[in-house]
């Protein structure tokens, strides 16, 4: 088995948008994630991320290209991808009348985890995440930073090897935000393969161990911090995106 | 498929449900109440009326005349038991009058004194005048005050009834002494058991009332199903699950089975407590008893519909983004499914006839066959078999919707809707035509019977030439490529010329056909002929019933319709939807399914020849013929066509639309310089 | 009230309006199409049934006819399409075979109908006990038992003309008198009455329909889609905002109801004109829809009424609903109390007295009814009138007592009128 958990090659989206016409919004991606690493897509708002990450979670079909999770292909076998998969963002939302033990036991089964061990799962996680208390709550009724917890509980009840954050402190204040990062750095720490989709620089260069630049629907870097750094010869990870981003704007 | 996901769904669905107490009360309890509450309140109602009509006091009047002393006595008689609608033999009849009426005086203007209501029913004794020399009684009333109608109704069935009477005791004194109802005295005799009675009526509304139940029932989840879980983000999360989405429909599709069949029950049942207080009364010789028997097989029978029903439920969620998108989609899914549920009601609709390949209509019918009894097992079995196909087409298009990226992604709009211009048209035009349908049908029938027929063509083509016009002017279109305005291969007017009376035969052959199951009336033949009145010259006649509609049904039919519907549409639905919609512009039943063909033939024609100009040719023939042929003897059709005469017709037809193919050279090239002579073969 | 501020927010709710799909549908396109369809699918299919019912041809055999009642056989020769077969009474010992012969091919759909024919002795010559077979499961033996009893007595009124004939009893004496009815009502008056029955009961039913959308789509919906603090924090004070949305949500009452009307009126003219004279092909009186004149201001009025009213008490359910599908329960309660008693008290015989005009929405009905009929009851209307009014009134007051409620205002009030009526009705002492 390859060490590569997710892999990707020439993808491509294409799709009809409000007054655009056809839009190529995600153009031959390449790139591979190696099992326990943070691997983070920085881009602008419409760059491509959302659309890439979509498209390795099976909820969109490629045009072109192909994308595997751990060894799994997404069209052929959407499935496996999604049992090996957790995937978290701001749209994917909880059903808001079920309570938190409910929720979690719902994914664990959905996904089809071990039938046996789903209640011992659930309660791991309820503890895991501190939602011991408000386990027996409706979700309606949960703060926003509680309900954020029990996402990515959610997101994990049913131990996938490979995470999918799609943008997930958007709309967070800074505390739910840093909690958050330190809940994925754990997941990271535990072994996990981390997709990690952002706009936002800071929490690129704390999170991730390699970063791709995303622009226009195409990679237009790939690498650890350090190397693009050396690359650019810019220091800051803003800088370097910039250099990456306008550097396309002169090339057309 | 996995059990347990699919259970591990279903039980999500559900719970959610019980925890929204006011759907719960709102969709399932209130109308629990309120519908017999309803239908209670409306026959107290009526019986109140009926209670308040008979213990008033009428007024009536007698006019003043010699006839009138005469005519008083059988007033007496018939007043003393007014009100008794009894038949004068039965044993039970009342000693006195149930309705009471009272005398005045004959007031000066009795036509006021009946308005002011005054006076409820005046009678004036006439002798001699009646045909048989006997006294007449003239009752004057107004039938639009409730009142005075029943006043009159009551006095005429009391007045008939003495008269019985009075004849019979004439009879009796001549020394006949057999009472009139002994005379050929009928005995009923019913071969059919009660059951089988009452299965009839029953069998006519079942399927529409469990239809009904399950779609109200269904609805309460399926608008949450796909399209709420969308507009609350959830779908997204469940689709990122390791849930198949086979396993997702089929986990949807049995919540809202469930709810449905849970939401019938307690309806039926609930229906029958009340019927159980007697507070509503069921319908005269309704019995609700089925034998187990037959109630298995329907349950059976009602499975594959209750699947159909369910998915197309899902669907309409499916292809809706928000719950409000979605409750208005159903409306039509309901219209569309009660239609097609009622036609049980139908008198002698027999499952051994097509119906039999209608989804839910044919499950209806074979309902009222098992429940009269009289059913066979082949039928019953394709019945099934075609309403389960339907579901399971359904179930599969609803499977579709998930992956469905116009509905996850955020692009709800395509760019043609901001662009405007041509690349818009094909998705309005749908609704064009559906308003020019409307406008035509309040027209035609409000003002259209009552004015000269030339006139009536003249102003339909104008409606159909100014809004082919205004699409081609709002939406920009090209008028050269939109109306097919190009010069058709040469041999394509022979086509025309051996179409037209080919198509006539057919259209001819389809109108019989469709006259089985939809027989004319004679009048309806009647006022056909008066309509194309003969009292119109020749010429006239040419001109507005062939030429005018030859040019202008062509320019916004086979024109814009078509260019319209085109790139939407695969061939053969495109062939199907633009001619049929053609044969309802005719608005009247019975020359839908002529025009229809028609316009199926003239269809095909344009799209062969790349042309309009033959199936403007064609249409003009065709009319300018079926008006020849009711008019004149010698090109009449024969009244009993033999299978040779439409085998011809096909063959003809056939030969027809191979000489219109377009030479594709030549038809692109300027008219005149194509290559002459028909399309070599190929 | 600045009322430049609220026309321009209530053109600008009415432009949005027409531009959702839903309010458009709801508001405009069912009430004026929903009837001529309906009337065109009905009138379809009664033309349908009729003919289909007597295109059946009916296979009929006939046991033993005695020969005075040959006549019989002519009377189903008229009724048509009765394909009769005759046979000789069956002999003495085989009437019950026989009889168990038919009701079998009764059964098996091989004979529609059956008569028998058993001489007896009571009576003159030629009277006969009669049977008279069908399977009443069947559509086309109840159609054929129609036409065999219609035929049958037609000939047994017809064989007791002959026998008073007989007896020396002829013409005005056998006659003994005639009875003719004239009905003074008209084409018109008629149809007035019809229409006055039934036009009220869907103009309320649509008004309330036409309201629906627009009172929760402005008020829920604005919270659902987020506009709500948009539109609060316009340079305008929060009554006139309210004061514009309540006129939209008016607007579109009325005009639903008023579109109603008169598609009903139209539909009833090319439908129904043609069906009643169709069906009733022996009254004569053919039934004319034309509505009087000076019903117009009343109808008119009435949609005001209604409108102003009924979208008043939606808007006060809807405000406290955060959710479009929220303020569609909250609201459809008040829609069936509106429709309730309208269905219930549609009665022609129930008298529109001075009382019932003080109930809203019934009284509407009532003055409605009576003025498609040409009678306009002044009393009944003022005091109708004023009700409405005063229920207007009232529904205003308590929406500006609602929305003075920060809570309420903002979104934040969990729970609908009736728990906020509880909150405001408990003594302030209660809450410490």
């Amino acid at each position: 088995m390859s060490t590569n958990q997710v892999e990707v090659h020439g993808l491509s989206k294409s799709f009809f948008d409000q007054a655009r016409g056809e839009v190529n919004a995600v153009r031959e991606v390449d790139f591979e994630c190696r099992s326990g690493e943070i691997f983070g897509l920085l881009g602008a708002n419409g760059a491509g991320k959302t659309t890439t990450l979509r498209m390795i979670s099976t909820v969109l079909q490629p045009s072109s290209g192909t994308a595997r999770v751990l060894g799994h292909d997404v069209v052929r076998e959407p499935v496996e991808v999604r049992r090996n998969l957790g995937f978290y963002s701001a749209s994917t939302a909880l059903y808001p009348r079920l309570t938190a033990r409910e929720t979690l036991t719902l994914f664990a089964r959905v996904n089809k985890y071990p039938a046996e061990r789903t209640r011992d799962r659930v309660e791991e996680m309820i503890e895991r995440f501190g939602l011991g208390e408000y386990a027996g709550a409706r979700i309606e009724k949960l703060s926003t930073g509680m309900k954020q917890k029990v996402s990515i509980a959610r997101t994990v009840v049913h131990d996938p090897p490979v995470l999918i954050f799609d943008e997930p402190t958007v709309g967070l204040d800074v505390l739910n935000a840093l909690d958050l990062q330190k809940g994925i750095q754990e997941l990271r720490d535990e072994g996990k393969t981390i997709l990690f989709s952002t706009h936002i620089m800071s929490e690129a260069e704390r999170l991730c161990d390699r970063i791709a630049i995303i622009d226009k629907g195409r990679i237009r870097a790939c690498d650890g911090l350090e190397g693009l750094r050396a690359a650019t010869s810019q220091h800051y990870l803003e800088d370097i995106f910039v250099h990456y981003v306008t550097a396309d704007d002169t090339t057309g | 498929m996995n059990r347990r996901t699919v259970t591990a769904l279903v039980i999500n669905d559900l719970r959610q449900l019980a925890r929204n107490p006011r759907v719960l009360v709102f969709a399932v309890a209130l109308p629990l109440v309120m519908w017999p509450l309803m239908w209670f309140l409306t026959s107290l109602t009526t019986e109140r009326r009926q209670e308040r009509l008979e213990s008033r006091t009428y007024l009536y009047a007698v006019a003043e005349n010699p006839a009138a002393t005469d005519g008083q006595a059988w007033l007496d008689r018939a007043l003393a038991r007014a009100g008794d609608d009894r038949s004068p033999g039965d044993p039970d009849t009342a000693d006195g009058p149930t309705v009471r009426f009272e005398r005045v005086e004959t007031p000066a203007d009795v036509p006021a004194a009946l308005d002011a209501e005054q006076l409820h029913v005046h009678v004036a004794w006439e002798s001699g005048t009646a045909e048989s020399g006997a006294p007449l009684a003239v009752f004057t009333y107004r039938a639009d005050l409730d009142a005075s109608g029943a006043a009159e109704g009551f006095l005429r069935r009391a007045l008939q009834r003495t008269r019985v009477e009075v004849r019979q005791q004439r009879l009796e004194a001549t020394g006949f002494d057999t009472k009139p109802e002994d005379l050929l005295p009928v005995e009923r005799i019913e071969t059919a058991s009660e059951e089988q009675t009452s299965g009839l009526l029953l069998g006519r509304v079942l399927t529409a009332i469990i239809v009904m139940m399950m779609l109200a029932g269904g609805s309460i989840v399926a608008t949450d199903a796909l399209a709420g879980e969308k507009e609350r983000g959830t779908l997204e999360t469940l689709l990122t699950t390791a849930a198949s989405r086979v396993e997702i429909v089929t986990a949807k599709n049995l919540s809202i089975l469930a709810v449905a069949f849970a939401t019938s029950v307690l309806n039926i049942a609930n229906i029958v407590v009340w019927m159980q207080l007697d507070l509503i009364a069921a319908p005269a010789g309704l019995k609700l008893v089925i034998p187990v028997g037959a109630g298995v097989l329907l349950l059976l029978l009602y499975a594959p519909a209750a699947v159909l029903l369910s998915s197309s439920l899902l669907l309409v969620s499916g292809r809706s983004k928000t719950y409000k998108e979605a409750q208005l989609l159903f409306a039509p899914v309901m219209l569309v499914a009660m239609a097609v549920a009622a036609i049980p009601v139908l008198p002698g609709v027999e499952l051994r006839s097509a119906i039999v390949l209608l989804p839910i209509a044919n499950l209806g019918v074979a309902a009222r066959e098992i429940l009269t009894g009289h059913y066979d097992w082949p039928l019953l079995a394709a019945a099934w078999a075609v309403t389960a196909g339907a579901a399971a087409l359904l179930a599969r298009a609803s499977l579709r919707t998930l992956s469905a990226e116009k509905l996850i992604t955020a692009s709800d709009t395509d760019a043609a809707d901001l662009a405007g211009g041509p690349a818009l048209f094909p998705r309005r035009v749908a609704r064009w035509f559906a308003v020019l349908w409307a406008l035509l049908l309040v027209w035609q029938l409000n003002v259209g019977g009552g004015i000269d027929s030339r006139l009536l063509i003249v102003i339909n083509m104008s409606i159909f030439g100014a809004a082919a016009w205004l699409m081609i002017a709002r939406y920009r279109l090209p008028v050269r490529e939109t109306l097919s305005l190009r010069n058709p291969p040469p041999a394509a007017w022979l086509g025309v010329l051996i179409g037209a009376p080919a198509g006539l035969v057919i259209a001819d052959g389809v109108v019989r056909l469709a006259s089985l199951a939809m027989p004319i009336p004679e009048e309806w033949i009647e006022a056909m002929a008066e309509a194309f009145g003969a009292d119109i010259p020749v010429w006239q006649m040419l001109v507005f019933f062939a030429i005018l509609p030859g040019i202008f049904e062509e320019i916004a039919f086979r024109g814009v319709l078509l260019h319209g519907l085109k790139s939407r549409l695969r061939p053969v639905q495109l062939v199907l939807v633009a001619g049929i919609a053609f044969g309802f512009f005719h608005v009247d039943l019975f020359r839908i399914p002529g025009t229809s063909l028609l316009g199926v033939l003239l269809v095909i024609a344009v799209l062969r020849s790349g042309s309009i100009y033959p199936a403007m040719a064609w249409h003009a023939l065709h009319n300018a013929l079926a008006l020849g042929s009711a008019r004149i003897e010698q090109i009449r059709l024969p009244d009993q066509p033999t299978w040779w005469h439409y085998v011809l017709a096909v063959l003809a037809i056939l030969v027809a639309f191979r000489l219109m193919r377009q030479n594709h050279q030549g038809a692109s090239r300027p008219a005149g310089s194509g290559p002459e002579g028909p399309v070599p073969g190929g | 009230m600045d009322w430049t501020t609220i026309r321009l927010l209530y053109l600008s709710e009415l432009r949005s309006a027409l531009r959702e799909r839903s309010v458009l549908i709801n508001g405009i396109l069912i009430p004026l199409l929903m009837y001529p369809l309906m009337m065109w699918v009905m009138f379809s299919a009664i033309l349908f049934v009729t003919a289909r019912t007597e295109s059946f041809a009916s296979r009929v055999e006939i046991a033993g006819l005695p020969a005075e009642h040959r006549g019989l056989l002519e009377r189903l020769e008229e009724e048509g399409r009765v394909e009769v077969t005759e046979v000789d009474a069956p002999a003495a010992g085989t009437a019950a075979a026989y009889r168990a012969g038919i009701e079998e091919r009764l059964r098996a759909s091989e004979l529609d109908a059956a008569l028998i024919f058993e001489a007896t002795a009571d009576g003159p010559p030629g009277n006969a006990a009669v049977s008279l077979l069908s399977d009443g499961s069947s559509d086309q033996s109840q159609t054929a038992r129609g036409r065999l009893e219609r035929a049958l007595s037609a000939e047994r009124s017809d064989w007791l003309d002959r026998i008073a004939e007989q007896h020396g009893l002829e013409g005005g004496e056998w006659q003994v008198f005639d009875v003719e009815s004239d009905n003074l009502a008209t084409g018109v008056e008629m149809g007035q009455f019809l229409m006055g029955m039934m036009i009220p009961l869907f103009f309320v039913i649509m008004i309330a329909n036409g309201c629906l959308y627009p009172a929760i789509d402005s008020t829920a919906g604005e919270r659902e889609r987020n506009t709500w603090e948009t539109t609060s924090t316009l340079a305008t004070r929060r009554i006139h905002i309210v004061a514009a949305k309540y006129l939209y949500v008016a607007t579109m009452g009325t005009v639903a109801g008023a579109l109603n009307a008169a598609a009903m009126v139209v539909s009833f003219r090319s439908f129904l004109g043609p069906l009643l004279a169709r069906l009733g092909d022996g009254d004569g009186s053919g039934f004319a829809f034309e509505l009087p004149l000076r019903s117009l201001p009343v109808l008119l009025l009435t949609a005001v009424l209604l409108g102003a009213l009924i979208g008043a008490a939606m808007m006060i359910l809807a405000a406290f609903a955060r959710t479009f599908k929220e303020g569609q329960s909250m609201v459809t309660p008040l829609y069936l109390l509106v429709i309730f008693p309208v269905v219930v008290l549609n009665d022609p015989s129930l008298e529109f007295t001075p009382p019932l005009a003080a109930i809203p929405v019934v009284n509407v009905v009532l003055l409605l009814r009576q003025a498609i009929a040409g009678n306009l009851l002044w009393l009944q209307l003022g005091i109708t009138l004023l009700s409405n009014a005063a229920a207007i009134v009232g529904c205003l007051w308590l929406a500006s007592r609602v929305l003075r409620v920060e809570e309420v205002a903002t979104g934040s009030f969990e729970g609908n009128l009736f728990q906020f009526l509880r909150r405001q009705l408990r003594p302030a002492g209660g809450k410490a």
